[in-house]
């Protein structure tokens, strides 16, 4: 065999020994989806709320009567905060 | 041997499903998922690929330049070609932070095995001329490339149930 044809060989062994080795590198790497950490709108942080002191008030059914006349003032307060807020077009 | 005209006839036609594919994919989930994002990569590469072989194949034939050098150049572009692949399909998923699910593991492992393939053929076709692995290299190419298109068909169809909604607080 010629020499640049030897070289040529040589080259590409190097070259599929490189894809190959790095190709399964690749291959065994995981990627997992980042989820980003940006602080929540006002909108979310109302909705939260909502949701909560609505849970709360459903979680009274097997409760003494105060601690459910308790929840549904706070979710009044909501409500109100809520109704408040809106006529101010603060939340978007 | 007139299986692998036909394979290769199909194989041209692969670009094509693939877009039609990421069509349905995007119709079907409404976002960007794993699976659209490998469909529309390896659509872009097998029409370039289709593009590029007949005129590099030209090249090639030159029969004044020694043959094993062409051999070493066709088989390293091919080579280097599949290893972008592997790369790109990976970095568009850290790009787009997309999670790398079995989809795209089993989409590289096949584009490893075309490199084992292409890198098998040039050793016979340097040392001991097998017609054995000839004939495994001319059936492993197209097969291989049509695996992965019928896997990703079967992935999305897999996929295309309807979930119940739930409420996210």
């Amino acid at each position: 065999m010629e020499s640049t044809s030897l070289t040529a060989t040589i080259v590409l062994f190097i070259i599929v020994g490189y894809a190959l080795y790095t190709g399964v590198k690749t291959l065994k790497k995981p990627y997992q989806r980042l989820v980003d950490q940006e602080p929540i709108s006002l909108y979310e942080k109302l909705i939260n709320e909502g949701i909560r002191l609505s849970d709360d008030l459903v979680n009274c059914r097997y409760k003494l009567p105060q601690d459910a006349m308790k929840a549904y003032r706070r979710l009044n307060q909501w409500d109100e905060k809520v109704q408040h807020l809106t006529r101010f077009k603060v939340v978007q | 041997m007139s299986v692998v005209p036909i394979l290769l006839e199909i194989r041209d036609w692969l670009p094509f499903l693939y877009s039609l594919l990421f069509v349905v994919s995007i119709g079907v989930f409404k976002k960007h998922t794993s699976l659209s994002l490998i469909v529309v990569l390896l659509a872009l590469f097998e029409f370039i690929s289709n593009a590029i072989t007949l005129p590099l194949l030209d090249i090639m034939n030159d029969k004044s330049i020694d043959y094993v050098i062409r051999l070493s150049a066709w088989v390293g572009f091919w080579v280097l070609s599949n290893r972008l692949i592997i790369e790109l399909l990976q970095r568009a998923h850290e790009w787009l932070n997309i999670t790398k699910g079995k989809e795209l593991v089993m989409v590289q492992g096949a584009y490893i095995g075309l490199i084992s393939l292409l890198a098998i053929d040039f050793i016979n076709q340097i040392t001991f001329k097998t017609i054995v692995i000839d004939v495994l290299y001319r059936f492993g190419i197209p097969t291989i490339n049509l695996s992965i298109a019928g896997y990703l068909l079967f992935a999305m169809l897999k996929h295309m149930e309807f979930k119940k909604w739930k409420a996210q607080a």
